[in-house]
């Protein structure tokens, strides 16, 4: 069935679009609650899933890779750093203040089992992605008929 | 890619990624410090994931805008089990005083933040004054 949508300047109506994928979504066991999407938690993130591996994706602007710190602890990811204030020069004064700065934690549950000695990240242009290549078992496999 | 005035036809079932491509047309307004100093005001943009070369800096009557295209995050083919980000084009326009020396803006970009140093004319320095 083809439902059509007209483009909303609002964000309100993003749950409404996006009912149809949490409602499938949720038989699949990937669900999240929109109000979990609209509470803001820090670091924004994607996970994508592909045959082998699991992606995550987080941006966190402005933060170095010697203050990010991930760990993998049953089942859980979770992702803690601190985005330091920049450096201001001596006898300077702000006029703008928008970017927030401070420590930050946030634990996610992996999609599937990881192979945890085989999990990569990177951080790159306050992007960080986190490769989890799937466990040996959850993979899919190809079975030959005999 | 839709533009910004076709409407989306999405499928039941399958919704996120279209909608999500078609909210690559919008923009996002990143998050903004500015400071001044001595010689120069100080503007720092949060903008994770912009393409170094997709970063525009315009100084024109009297604003300067800034503008930054992301990549896609994803490769296609996987379904997202979780989607809060955006890849955004990113947009802000702000004033500019007489007082800054169009011709000397210094940009660098790193860890995701873009940083602007707009120095300021000679005669809008702040200057001490010799009492006699």
């Amino acid at each position: 069935m083809l439902v059509r949508v007209q483009r909303f300047p609002s964000s309100l109506f993003e749950p409404l679009l996006n009912f149809d994928h949490d409602l499938e979504n949720m038989f699949k066991g990937g669900w999240c609650a929109p109000a979990a999407r609209s509470a803001r938690q820090y670091p924004a993130l994607d996970i994508a899933e592909y045959g082998n591996e699991s992606v995550v994706v987080a941006e966190m602007p402005g933060v170095k890779k010697e203050d990010l710190k991930l760990s993998v602890q049953d089942g859980m990811l979770t992702i803690s750093g601190e985005r330091k204030a920049h450096q201001t020069p001596e006898n300077s004064s702000w006029l703008r203040n928008e970017i927030r700065i401070g420590e930050f934690e946030r634990t996610i549950q992996l999609p599937h089992d990881v192979k945890t000695d085989a999990i990569t990240a990177e951080l790159t242009d306050g992007v960080l992605r986190i490769v989890l290549p799937k466990a040996d078992e959850v993979r899919p496999r190809e079975i030959a008929i005999k | 890619m839709a533009k910004n005035n076709e409407v989306a036809v999405i499928q039941r079932g399958n919704t996120l990624p279209t909608v999500q491509t078609e909210m690559k047309e919008s923009y996002v307004t990143p998050s903004a410090d500015i400071f001044e100093m001595h010689d120069a005001f100080v503007v720092k943009i949060d903008l994770p994931g912009a393409v170094k070369d997709s970063i525009r800096v315009t100084a024109e009557d009297g604003t300067l805008s800034v503008k930054a295209k992301v990549e896609p995050y994803h490769r296609e083919g996987g379904p997202l089990l979780f989607n809060e980000l955006r890849t955004p084009t990113y947009f802000r326009v702000f004033n500019l005083s007489d007082g800054i020396d169009r011709k000397s803006i210094d940009a660098q970009y790193e860890l995701g933040v873009l940083t602007l140093k707009l120095f300021k004319k000679e005669e809008t320095k702040a200057k001490e004054i010799e009492i006699k």
